[in-house]
């Protein structure tokens, strides 16, 4: 028979042990009742849970990176001036790429990958899944365009004086880079909403702050992966370094958004909710990889080397955004697994669904008060009807 | 047996006027969840329902009072509340002294069980054998009728039999007498107390109490109480007892024959009331005419063995004659006893039941078998020996449409092919839906159903195999001039046929069934008309009417009842006799024929109708000759008495009474007795020197081990558990014709042992395990089924675990297991010899086998394409239900047996 | 005008066979085969390819049952959002009343309320029941499916149910997890989505769907859901009559964001017991907080990128 305690490995309570406090009595702090004895059906899970493969988490991770990338291409585009050409040509060349790879991740994982199309029958706002959709089509080819663009202008593939290229280069850069922007926005929150406006109890319950987080990841992991590259192309000189400097603030804004983000997520999830991310395997990918990996230490690294107020190399300069990186893949999967976890049991999907008496329908009393009176004869079972 | 007739006496539909209702011996949710509909509507109306079980089943879930009761104790439990209405007087008073037989005076040689300390007068220990003559009615000869005559299995004419001389019975309506029934029954139950019963059965006393309390203030004038039943009480080796016991407990609240009462017998397959009625059995001809013994030399002799002398059999001459008349056509005539010769005539001494020619077959004293409709290598008690007997034939014919375990027994059992001569002639057979003709249900009810598809491949129906089998017989001796081969070829044998598989036209079938008027062929109207001179023919007298004019098929009518109105649905289909639903109806109305009771009125005398002659009215077909008039004298002339009066409901019956007491026709007494099971972990309190039934029939043969001495041994502490074997909802008796559907194999996939906690924690065993038992004949292992719907009892004050194990599983299917038939052994009721697979002494341990019978290794291809049609075969239930085997087929030689789907001869008209 | 189902589960035997009528009239393939030691329900949930599935819940000697379950002793306001009274046995007792005729002059019986005692039973099992629950497709007023569907397979069709059309579902999975009672599901070896379609098509024929039709007990009744509702309230006064105070619909009358569901049921233990959420939600009542909380946090990340662009260049 299988029991329902799944998760027994003991809670990894490391970082930031004040949001644990509560720990396992969350729900009996919400003014409920605790948990004590709970009724399910033989421990079995009362929803579906996600059957997305590696895919999906991914995509996220990737999805991020471009949106971020774009919306600090964007920017950059239009306060960066000169020193962040680079970061411009970067980003608008990553970006349509990324969307490229998203979109193939995104059909192999439908399970019918050739109707792909049929999501472009529709657009529907309360499907995040549908608007998410549409922000890749038109991120994907807005970034695409933007990189053609770019293309011609550095007659790179496309040459410059080719008529594709003369179209390319005559494509408003302004709109569209501002388009980018938004779309990129859209890009790197829309999967957090996706994963909040669904049943799963770890996903559902705190779900306004998933698309705030990742969105936060994203900006954090655009700005890691533009830093990166520009590590690689291995630019010198002051304008270089200025730029890397104003790529290096976004990360370190990000990854603050994140741990604030990640911390009021602690606080409004019910502990029993949240248990995947605190125990097990999942749980520690998340604390130690997304949170203290990906988000604290890059914070950490960069206010010391701030402090410090030394100049660092290229390589030490790669840590902090290749642990960003890496951060916002162990986030983007430990918060698709935990999920599943989460779907799969029953008490947490009953703390997301709980009520008090009378509240989600009248009480059994009060129902038979509102019964209307039975007529004198009236046989239930039409045994003699048939 | 006590009221008269072999059906149930009420439909499942009159349940919704039960004011209580006793389900009991039956899990009627699981098994016959279709009619539980009228239960459950029965409870809507307020009934309260009751489940007697020794588990808690669907249909405990839905009942409102639950009692617990140790497998095999039924008659204890029954008798006590016989006791309990005794005691308090609780009878209905006015229906016991004028409908039964209380009043009557017994024999002043009878002794009862109070009296011999637990055997009734006339045993002969010798042979395990009563001599009835003492239990007859004073004044009346005693007569022979079962008396050591092996071949003669249960009632089968003893209504007509009790009264053997003009003389009107004497009475004693006082019920003061000693020797009056009434009196008698008193004494026989005074010791079965509520404390008794809790001591045997483990019934705990109050539940017992409120049992009581229940049934009887819901009996009387305005109220009535039904019980229904099934193989929970039939197949024990006091079953036909046990359901004795429930009849007279009927009788004396006045229960019979009234709307909402009666005694529901719940059959199994779904034509196996048909397959009693035009039988599948060695001892009955159609329509419960008995076989004739090779004493009855000359068709004389037969009639005047049968043909009674009051009582509705005083017409025995018109069906028999008519029924010769409807098989030997032209060639029966009054110069040939109208072919009387041409029957074959059963060996008085000897048993032709089921299981000693399974025996006969180990013995190769049997070397043929056509197995039709049956799946017997899994279905019967000792499965393992019957397997073996299988395979000591010569030759088999397995007509199913499953290629089931029967047809794979050589090479079952691990056994060698080579090492088995047995020929297996395996024919594929048509489903229900395949094939037109009639069902006869539970109700006693023919339902015609048309065929849907035709039947694949080289499938075929019954009809369509005897029919051709017959003509190919025919014609192999047709020119033979031995005597012998004379009923064959005088036999009628001219069905039309159809189609290009010159399949038999069913209906021809049935207008046989319902008889003709030989000079212009054409139908009779139902069997009042049928004539002793030879002018009628009548294939089976108690359907008569069903096919009342030429192509008017009554069992295909299909009339409903109006939403919410009460009637008996006599517009749909057709139950016999003459489109009764409800049996014995006379009885719903009082002496002189007005209602007990407006709530429970049925039928009545309307004086007024009938140009002020006055005649039978009501919701339902009067079961009573329509214008005899409740004053009527049994020697009233100008009206069709039967020598009985016009107050006497229980017309088969010589007497017109019901029995409370069976002077006639019982081979264990003529009252129930409490005798344990024959294995069983106690004595027997009641009768200390009888522990098990001293005249049930058991087989003491090294391939037939039994757990303990049967008879008087003590309990062998070895096998410690009572186990008790049953059906589940998912799943078809021996499993053939569900184990092969994805659908209902997905919904209980595995064999499993329902056992209660506490014996879980005694042994070790948690929800799942692999269990393993045992008897002396045969381990299985299954998983653990542990919960709380078990319950450990006390039985003499020792705590009994009761073990419960579905029967559906075997080696083949998309779902297999072990047969729990092989644990069980050969021990059966005397006089039906129905076997006892409901309770026996088995122990149990976790983990699964070690040695024992392995299943055979390759599975079966995948046959069965879903299909919702189940039909099938079934051995017998019900006290007035047989499990035998049927005659030889054709002449000399070793015999070929005829094991048949009962449902077969009925839906496809006989022979 | 919406046609549903009322299913009673105080009507139910268990006998499943609505889960086999829907099986076979829908052609859904077997699930496996196993045994699951869950009381006599070895098909555990409802899925791709179980759209009926019946649940049994053993509540013997109050004890709860052997295989982990417990069932809940503290009903009332203690437990979990429990909103009814705990464990009267469905026992009805003492003697109906005498009173005759059902006024057309026919032998009925009569009705007398209400009759219920203390279960006398109580011996041998003390208070017994055996819960038998079908369980369905809910038809949600505000469908988490439908509303996920990023394909627009999912509708309402024109008798208010919702029907994947399985021509246009492309298996992206995102309404399995988007429903909140766990009942539609992908089935792997087609890629599609399926659970129960109400039957459409045979009440395209006029014909009642299949489960209902073979229900032997009327456990399950089809019809307009209003009708249903309205008969569904009669029983509920009626068993609460008898005693049975438990009893309660859920699915008629609620007050969350799923609304009511066009497949109601008759309840006598809190929701949890049958798997069943205490106070369902719909996933996309939190469509626009989510957005909106992305779209600031946006503007804040964005506005904060734009700082440190023209901030964050001073540092060099
Ligand atoms: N689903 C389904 N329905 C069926 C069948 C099937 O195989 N599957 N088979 C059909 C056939 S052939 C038949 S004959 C009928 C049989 O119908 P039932 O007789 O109702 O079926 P069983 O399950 O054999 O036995 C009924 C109950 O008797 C109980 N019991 C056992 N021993 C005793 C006892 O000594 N006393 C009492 N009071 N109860 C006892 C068992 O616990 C069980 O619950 O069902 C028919 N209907
Ligand atoms: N331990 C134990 N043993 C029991 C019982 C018990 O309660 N406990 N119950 C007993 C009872 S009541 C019964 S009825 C028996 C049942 O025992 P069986 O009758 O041996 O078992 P079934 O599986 O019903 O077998 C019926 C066969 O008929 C086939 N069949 C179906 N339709 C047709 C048709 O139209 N034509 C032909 N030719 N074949 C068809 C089916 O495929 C199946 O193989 O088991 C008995 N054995
Ligand atoms: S199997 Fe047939 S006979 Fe038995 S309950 Fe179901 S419908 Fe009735
Ligand atoms: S949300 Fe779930 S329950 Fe509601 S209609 Fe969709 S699948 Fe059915
Ligand atoms: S799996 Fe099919 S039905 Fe479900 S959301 Fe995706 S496209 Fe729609
Ligand atoms: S309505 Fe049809 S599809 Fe839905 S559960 Fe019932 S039978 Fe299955
Ligand atoms: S709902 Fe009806 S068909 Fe389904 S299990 Fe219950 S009683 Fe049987
Ligand atoms: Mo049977």
């Amino acid at each position: 028979m299988q029991k329902y305690e799944k998760y027994d490995s003991p809670p990894a309570q490391v970082l930031l042990p004040a949001l644990w406090r509560h720990s396992d009595t969350a729900s009996a702090d919400d003014g409920a009742q605790p948990v004590t004895n709970p009724v399910t059906y033989y421990g079995r899970p009362m929803i579906h849970k996600p059957l997305w493969r590696w895919y999906i988490p991914l995509y996220f991770v990737l999805g991020g990176v471009a949106g971020g990338a774009a919306m600090i291409g964007a920017v950059a585009h239009f306060l960066g001036g000169e020193k962040h050409r680079g970061t411009v040509r970067d980003a608008r060349y990553l970006t349509p790429v990324i969307a490229l790879i998203s979109a193939v991740l995104l059909i192999a994982d439908l399970h019918r990958p050739l109707r792909f199309f049929n999501m472009l029958r529709v657009f529907k706002l309360s499907s995040p899944l549908s608007v998410g959709t549409w922000i890749l089509t038109a991120f994907g080819m807005t970034s695409g365009a933007l990189a053609g663009r770019q293309a011609a202008e550095d007659n790179f593939i496309l040459p410059r004086q080719s008529w594709a290229g003369r179209l390319a280069r005559s494509l408003p850069a302004g709109p569209l880079t501002a388009l980018w922007g938004l779309l990129g926005l859209g890009l790197g929150g829309y999967t957090g909403t996706l994963l909040a406006v669904t049943a799963v109890p770890l996903w559902a319950a705190g779900g306004v702050l998933l698309g705030p987080l990742f969105l936060a990841t994203a900006l954090a992991s655009g700005a890691a992966a533009l830093t990166l590259m520009a590590l690689g192309w291995g630019k010198r000189g002051k304008a270089a370094d200025a730029a890397r400097a104003q790529l290096e603030t976004v990360e370190e804004i990000s990854a603050l958004a994140q741990l604030g983000i990640v911390a009021a997520r602690e606080v409004v999830v019910p502990a029993r909710i949240n248990k995947p991310l605190r125990h097990g395997l999942w749980g520690r990918v998340y604390q130690f990889g997304a949170i203290g990996g990906g988000m604290a230490t890059p914070l950490l690294l960069r206010l010391i080397i701030r402090l410090s107020g030394r100049r660092v190399g290229g390589v030490i300069s790669a840590i902090a955004p290749t642990l960003a990186l890496l951060g916002a893949l162990a986030e983007r999967f430990a918060i698709t697994e935990a999920g599943k976890q989460s779907a799969d049991d029953p008490l947490a999907y009953q703390e997301l669904t709980r009520g008090t008496p009378g509240e989600a329908r009248p009480t059994a009393i009060e129902q038979g008060k509102q019964a209307p009176q039975l007529p004198p004869h009236r046989s239930h079972v039409a045994a003699l009807d048939s | 047996m006590s009221f008269g007739r072999g059906g149930a006496t009420t439909a499942q539909w009159d349940l919704v006027n039960s004011d209580a209702i006793v389900i009991q011996g039956s899990n009627m949710a699981e098994c016959h969840p279709v009619g539980f509909r009228f239960v459950m509507e029965a409870r809507e109306r307020g009934a309260k329902i009751i489940h007697v079980d020794p588990r808690f089943t669907r249909t405990s879930a839905n009942a409102d009072i639950y009692a617990p009761i140790r497998p095999g104790t039924d008659t204890a439990f029954l008798g006590g509340l016989i006791n309990y209405v005794l005691q308090n007087e609780k009878y209905f008073k006015e229906y016991v002294v004028q409908y039964t037989n209380a009043a009557t005076l017994i024999n002043e040689d009878f002794k009862d069980t109070e009296d011999l300390e637990g055997i009734f007068s006339g045993f002969d220990a010798e042979k395990r054998e009563y001599n009835t003559d003492t239990w007859s009615y004073r004044g009346e000869k005693p007569t022979s009728t079962n008396q050591g005559k092996a071949a003669r299995t249960g009632e089968t004419y003893a209504e007509r039999a009790a009264k053997t001389s003009d003389n009107p019975v004497p009475q004693d309506e006082t019920l003061q007498d000693p020797m009056c029934v009434f009196q008698i029954l008193k004494r026989h139950f005074a010791r079965y107390t509520p404390e008794m019963v809790e001591r045997i059965c483990g019934t705990p006393k109050e539940v017992f109490l409120q049992v009581a309390e229940t049934i009887t203030s819901n009996s009387d004038r305005d109220h009535t109480t039904a019980f229904c039943y099934a193989v929970g009480w039939t197949q024990h080796t006091t079953g036909v007892q046990l359901i004795r016991t429930a009849a007279i407990l009927q009788l004396l609240l006045g229960n019979i024959g009234r709307p909402g009462g009666g005694i529901m017998a719940l059959r199994g397959h779904a034509a196996i009331q048909g397959s009693t009625d035009i039988p599948t059995l060695y001892n009955l001809l159609p329509g419960y005419i008995p076989m004739p013994l090779e004493s009855e030399k000359t068709l004389d002799d037969n009639l005047k063995e049968y043909t009674a002398i009051s009582g509705w059999w005083k017409n025995y001459p018109k069906y028999m004659i008519s029924l010769l008349k409807a098989w030997y056509g032209e060639h029966s005539t009054a110069a040939n006893e109208w072919g009387y010769q041409y029957l074959p005539k059963l060996h008085p001494q000897t048993d032709y039941s089921y299981y000693p020619l399974f025996f006969k077959m180990v013995d190769h004293k049997i070397r043929g078998a056509f197995i039709l409709g049956e799946n017997l290598a899994a279905g019967g008690p000792n499965a393992g020996t019957q397997r073996k007997a299988l395979r000591q034939l010569d030759w088999m014919v397995v007509r199913d449409p499953f290629l089931v375990e029967t047809a794979n027994v050589w090479k079952m059992d691990g056994v060698n092919p080579a090492d088995v001569d047995t020929e297996v002639f395996y024919m594929p057979a048509a489903w229900s839906a395949e094939k037109a003709g009639s069902l006869t249900n539970t109700q006693r009810m023919l339902q015609w159903h048309d065929k849907a598809v035709d039947p694949p491949g080289d499938a075929r129906s019954e009809t369509h195999f005897m029919y051709h089998l017959g003509k190919r017989l025919k014609a192999l001796y047709q020119d033979s001039q031995e005597e012998r081969d004379k009923p064959l070829q005088l036999l009628t044998w001219d069905y039309p046929t159809e189609g290009a598989i010159e399949e038999p036209v069913v209906e021809a079938v049935l207008k046989e069934i319902n008889g003709w008027t030989v000079s212009d062929g054409k139908p009779v109207s139902g069997y009042t008309v049928l004539k002793d001179d030879g002018s009628t023919a009548c294939g089976c007298w108690i359907y008569s009417g069903v096919m009342p004019e030429e192509g008017k098929n009554l069992a295909a009518a299909r009339q409903r009842d109006e939403p919410g109105q009460i009637t008996n649905h006599s517009g749909w289909g057709f139950a016999w006799p003459a489109n009764r639903r409800i049996l014995y109806n006379r009885a719903s109305a009082d002496p002189d024929g007005n209602p007990w009771s407006e709530r429970k009125r049925l039928v009545w005398w309307d004086a007024a109708t009938n140009d002020g002659k006055g005649q039978w009215t009501g919701y339902d077909v009067p079961d009573f000759t329509k214008t005899l008039p409740p004053t009527a004298q049994a020697d009233d002339s100008g009206h069709e008495t039967n020598g009985l009066t016009g107050a006497d409901p229980f017309i088969m019956h010589a007497d017109g009474r019901g029995w409370l007491f069976a002077p006639e026709g019982l081979k264990d007494g003529p009252l129930p007795a409490h005798y344990e099971p024959f294995e069983s972990p106690t004595g027997n309190p009641l009768y200390p020197k009888y522990r098990s039934s001293p005249t049930m029939t058991t087989f003491d043969r090294p391939d037939n081990p039994y757990n303990d001495n049967p008879l008087h041994g003590p309990h062998n502490p070895d096998y410690p558990y009572v186990m008790t074997t049953y059906r589940i909802t998912e799943h078809h008796t021996s499993g053939a014709m569900s184990r092969w559907v994805p659908w209902l194999s997905e919904l209980q996939p595995e064999l499993f042992v329902e056992i209660d906690p506490e014996l879980a924690t005694e042994k070790g065993i948690a929800q799942n395990d692999w269990v393993t038992v045992w008897t002396s004949r045969a381990q299985v292992q299954a998983r653990a089924m542990v919960t709380n719907r078990m319950q450990p009892l006390r039985i003499e004050g020792k705590t009994t675990h009761v073990i419960g194990f579905p029967y559906h599983f075997g080696p083949d299917g998309v779902v297999t297991g072990d047969i729990v038939n092989d644990l069980i052994g050969v021990g059966l009721d005397p006089n039906v010899h129905i076997h006892e697979s409901k309770a026996f002494t088995c122990n149990i341990r976790k983990g699964q086998k070690t040695t024992g019978m392995p299943t055979s290794e390759e599975h079966q291809p995948h046959l069965a394409v879903p299909d919702g049609g189940s039909v099938g075969r079934t051995h017998s239930e019900g006290a007035e239900m047989r499990h035998d085997a049927a005659a030889p087929l054709g002449g000399g030689g070793d015999l070929p047996v005829r094991l048949e789907a009962e449902h077969a001869a009925a839906m496809q008209g006989g022979e | 005008m919406a046609k549903g189902f009322f299913t009673d589960t105080t009507l139910c035997i268990g006998c499943k066979a609505c889960e086999v009528a829907c099986k076979q009239w829908n052609q859904l393939p077997a699930d496996g085969y196993k045994l699951t030691g869950m009381s006599y329900d070895n098909t555990v949930g409802l899925g791709a390819t179980t759209w009926r599935h019946v649940a049994f819940i053993e509540q013997l000697g109050g004890q709860g049952n052997v295989n982990g379950h417990q069932a809940s002793e503290q009903q009332g306001a203690t437990a979990i959002g429990a909103n009814i009274r705990r464990n009267t046995t469905i026992s009805v007792d003492s003697v109906i009343g005498a009173n005759g005729s059902d006024g057309n002059g026919r032998y009925a019986a009569v009705l007398e309320a209400p009759r219920l005692v203390d279960d006398t039973t109580g011996g041998f099992l003390g208070q017994n029941r055996w819960l038998m629950m079908s369980d369905v497709c809910k038809h949600c007023a505000n469908a988490g499916c439908l509303e996920a569907c990023p394909t627009g397979a999912i509708i309402r069709n024109e008798f208010g149910d919702v029907y994947v059309q399985p021509d246009i579902c492309n298996g992206c999975g995102y309404c399995t997890i988007a429903c909140p009672f766990g009942v539609i599901d992908i089935q792997q070896d087609d890629g599609r989505a399926w659970k129960c379609t109400l039957c459409y098509d045979r009440q395209k024929d006029g014909l009642e769907p299949a489960c209902a039709k073979a229900c032997p007990t009327q456990s399950i009744q089809f019809g307009e859901v209003d009708e249903l509702r309205e008969r569904a309230y009669a029983r509920v006064g009626m068993l609460h009559e008898r005693g049975v105070t438990d009893a309660y619909l859920y699915g008629a009358d609620e007050n969350t964001s799923v609304g009511n569901l066009n497949a109601f049921f008759l309840l006598v233990d809190q929701p949890q017991v049958y798997n069943l959420p205490e106070k369902p939600h719909v996933p996309q009542a939190q469509v626009i907080p989510a957005y909106v909380a992305t779209a600031i946090t946006g503007l804040a990340l964005g506005a904060a990128t734009i700082a440190a662009f023209l901030l964050g260049g001073r540092r060099g």
